[in-house]
């Protein structure tokens, strides 16, 4: 057999491990999504809530689901009803936080996806149990029928997702300053692989010339070198790995900022501040109402010294400007602020469906 | 305009303190790192002058008061340099400070390169980031910013309408500083940029002159390289201030305590003193265990009066009077409480936020392996070796008073909820880094360390 051939066997062979899951999916009718890995959990939030275009009457909503009994697999497959897209939050049972993997389950009368759980850096082989949340609008639910896990990864397969876990990249979110969940494989903190391989490397070191000096130690010089030197390249090379996703993190705020002014996982709050003080410049001192609390603190920040109201504060004054959520229709004229309703006019919409709404005469 | 202004506040902060470090040290040698040390100097200098514009109920949102203390300052200091006939600019040692040597190694040299691109990537997303976008996270928008405006609105350090009102001023008081005109995020991230980066600088310059430019450059990178630290470069936060105001007065301790200079004491004395004055983790695990180190040094070497004049007594003169003035409010010490009770539950989430999570890599990981090896190396002289080492005795103190504080005290909480465990635990992590990578890089090149004390 010659060169070429061989290396054309060793390629087919190649092949078959690798894409023989992936017939597996075609023969059985179910549609294969891809799995995304969202930068925060606000922003894979915030994509949701772009999609479904949830109002104060059909408000998103999520079902979480805690499934122990599946089987063990390397897929989920959902069968189920929706008139609108799902998008679900998916991952192994006990998965860190920042390993959640989405998907946006397409609209269907019976709908059948298989989801790979792979992608998450806190999936393993032989691990029972998913985590899943659906999200839909309220008054337009969709029925999840059936939940199964399906193995359709071979064992090359596996080792190829093990391999590209570590590579999925940090969250950072709006707590990165207090905490990094860091990186994974196979279910396994990167740092505690990498210490654990350094210890080891360091006591082969000072056993390998033991046996080999008659029992005899080397010197405390010989046995501090090795150690430094095998901790220093582990260290350069899981900083080489944190810097890439510091770097593409930079790059994409960057970008996020001065193409769109806005900026991760705080998405619109900039534009609604800047809107704010535009209109407290015409009219000034006027206090603002916040409806949805959860912008509070950093809008607060941001607009500071307006006053910002919270819908029970305004009971004892009154106020021109008010920020709510979930309209999506500039011609609005009536919102919603926690349980009661007023008129206004929208002054300005906002792209994850915030609104900053004026007086009703105020066009 | 902006720009120029921000340049002048910042220069004038710069030259406050090249000015008292000159006044301090008055030694030809030491130049070149006073003008980077002057920075962190002049940022301590203008907690001080806010702090005593608030007592004097002076109000200081204007540039009159502000830029008056200042101008009284520097004319005093600069009084003082003349009578001293001392001069600021006159035979500067401008090389020194751009003085590097390549290593002669291949190895070394990769070793060396990529130290540099990492450290260069760090810097510049850090800087990009203070320099071009807003505040962006929790804490910053609602603890430390968001008290910067509310205070420099009313002009004096105000209870009301701000969180944590005890907490100390140092952070504040600069972002105030930048912000007289308007408060821009830019604008004062930047400014906090710049202590990070001249801290850092003048640790670089300070390991340079004691070993070389290799040891100098991977050390900074260790440190900076620590995935929490390379995120709290970029600011918000003051967090990252205590650490290199500890750093930069460990430094300076384990050069006091070698050579018994007693400028290098009092600089000592000074940043862990405006270490506690950034927030109150440096008066807890900064000034704290600097005392017991000094005091314990006192007590060895039979001449208590040298540490007590030019560590001891400055030390407490500038450390006590924000905590001072917080009792005399009627306020707490600790945001946080202090309620004493086991908490068993706090050890094994120890084990998982130092040694799994991502916020320290695999720092703790190299510690843990190393620090054994070298305290088994020096199992015969451990006390003796402790004590030579200040920097490693002030990690170990700082490490087994916040274990004390997470497992016997209701702080337990910032661990459970994840709020403040790694943002502590970075104090301890860092000075173990730099102990470590002093010591190892003696170590390294040297089969008889004990005999040799620098490699350069």
């Amino acid at each position: 057999m010659d060169q070429a051939m061989k290396k054309s066997l060793l390629l087919i062979v190649l092949s078959i491990l690798l894409l023989g899951g992936e017939q597996l999916h075609a023969e059985e009718g179910s549609l294969l999504l891809p799995a995304e890995h969202a930068y925060s959990n606000e922003e894979a939030l915030a994509s949701f809530v772009r999609l479904l275009k949830p109002t104060p009457e059909h408000d998103i909503y999520f079902d979480p689901i805690k499934a122990d009994q599946l089987n063990e697999g390397s897929h989920l497959r959902i069968f189920y009803q929706s008139k609108n897209p799902v998008p679900v939050e998916f991952g192994p049972l006990g998965m860190v936080a920042g390993d959640i993997l989405s998907a946006v389950l397409p609209p269907a009368e019976q709908g059948d996806v298989l989801l790979p759980l792979a992608p998450s850096p806190s999936w393993r082989a032989g691990a029972k149990g998913i985590f899943l949340k659906v999200y839909g609008k309220i008054g337009e639910e969709s029925r999840i029928q059936k939940l199964r896990v399906e193995n359709h990864l071979s064992i090359f397969q596996r080792f190829v997702s093990y391999i590209h876990q570590p590579f999925s990249p940090e969250r950072f979110t709006y707590s990165t300053m207090s905490e990094l969940a860091g990186y994974r494989m196979g279910g396994a903190s990167l740092a505690v692989l990498i210490g654990i391989l350094i210890g080891f490397i360091i006591v082969l070191l000072i056993a390998i010339p033991f046996f080999r000096q008659q029992r005899k130690f080397p010197s405390q010089h010989i046995i501090l070198r090795n150690a430094f030197l095998t901790c220093l390249c582990f260290l350069f090379l899981y900083e080489a790995r944190f810097l890439i996703d510091l770097t593409a993190y930079t790059v994409r705020l960057e970008r996020e900022w001065f193409t769109e002014g806005r900026l991760g996982h705080a998405g619109d709050i900039y534009q609604i501040a800047d809107a704010v003080l535009e209109r407290v410049a015409e009219k000034r001192d006027t206090p603002v109402l916040l409806c949805n609390p959860e912008i509070a603190t950093p809008l607060r920040y941001l607009i500071y010294p307006t006053p910002l109201l919270s819908p029970e504060e305004l009971v004892n004054t009154t106020s021109a400007l008010a920020i709510t959520n979930r309209v999506w229709d500039p011609s609005t004229k009536s919102f919603q602020c926690t349980d009661f309703r007023f008129d206004g006019t929208v002054i300005r919409l906002f792209r994850d469906g915030a609104v900053l709404a004026g007086p009703p005469s105020d066009l | 305009m902006i720009l120029l202004n921000c340049i002048g506040t910042a220069l004038m902060l710069l030259a406050e303190g090249t000015m008292l470090h000159r006044l301090i040290t008055r030694s030809e040698e030491e130049r070149a790192i006073g003008v980077l040390l002057g920075y962190p100097l002049g940022v301590f200098i203008n907690a001080l002058v806010f702090f005593s514009l608030h007592l004097l109920h002076i109000p200081f949102n204007s540039y009159l008061s502000v830029f008056g203390a200042h101008g009284i300052l520097i004319a005093t200091f600069f009084t003082l340099l003349w009578r001293a006939e001392l001069s600021l600019l006159k035979n500067f040692p401008v090389k020194s400070l751009f003085s590097f040597s390549l290593p002669k190694s291949p190895l070394e040299r990769v070793f060396f390169f990529v130290a540099l691109l990492f450290l260069i990537v760090i810097l510049l997303t850090s800087f990009v980031t203070a320099a071009t976008l807003p505040m962006f996270y929790w804490d910053s928008f609602s603890h430390w910013a968001l008290r910067s405006k509310v205070t420099l609105d009313a002009g004096s350090f105000v209870t009301e309408g701000v969180i944590q009102p005890q907490y100390p001023i140092l952070f504040h008081s600069i972002q105030m500083l930048f912000s007289l005109s308007q408060f821009r995020d830019q604008v004062v991230n930047t400014a906090t940029f710049l202590l990070s980066l001249t801290s850092l600088c003048s640790l670089f310059l300070f390991v340079r002159d004691r070993r070389d430019s290799f040891c100098a450059l991977i050390l900074l990178m260790l440190l900076t390289g620590i995935p929490l630290i390379a995120i709290h470069l970029r600011q918000g936060m003051g967090d990252i201030h205590i650490l290199l105001y500890v750093l930069l007065s460990a430094m300076l301790l384990e050069q006091a305590l070698t050579s018994r200079e007693r400028s290098a004491f009092l600089l000592s004395a000074i940043f862990v003193s405006a270490s506690a004055w950034a927030k109150y983790e440096g008066l807890y695990f900064g000034v704290l265990p600097w005392l017991a180190i000094v005091s314990i040094d006192a007590l060895r070497n039979r001449s208590p009066w040298e540490n007590i004049r030019f560590g001891i007594l400055p030390a407490l003169l500038l450390t006590i009077p924000w905590p001072l003035l917080t009792l005399l409010r009627g306020l707490n010490l600790s945001a946080h409480g202090g309620s004493l009770a086991f908490h068993p539950e706090a050890i094994p989430l120890i084990f998982e936020q130092l040694f799994t999570l991502g916020s320290f890599g695999i720092i703790w990981w190299v510690i843990t392996l190393l620090l054994p090896l070298l305290l088994w190396f020096e199992r015969r002289r451990l006390v003796q070796f402790f004590l030579e080492h200040p920097v490693l005795f002030w990690g170990c103190i700082s490490f087994i008073l916040l274990l004390g504080v997470y497992i016997f005290t209701n702080d337990v909480r910032g661990l459970i909820h994840r709020d403040n465990f790694s943002r502590a635990m970075l104090l301890p992590a860092l000075l173990f880094t730099y102990a470590i990578g002093m010591e190892g890089y003696k170590r390294f090149y040297s089969p008889h360390p004990n005999l040799s004390r620098s490699v350069s």
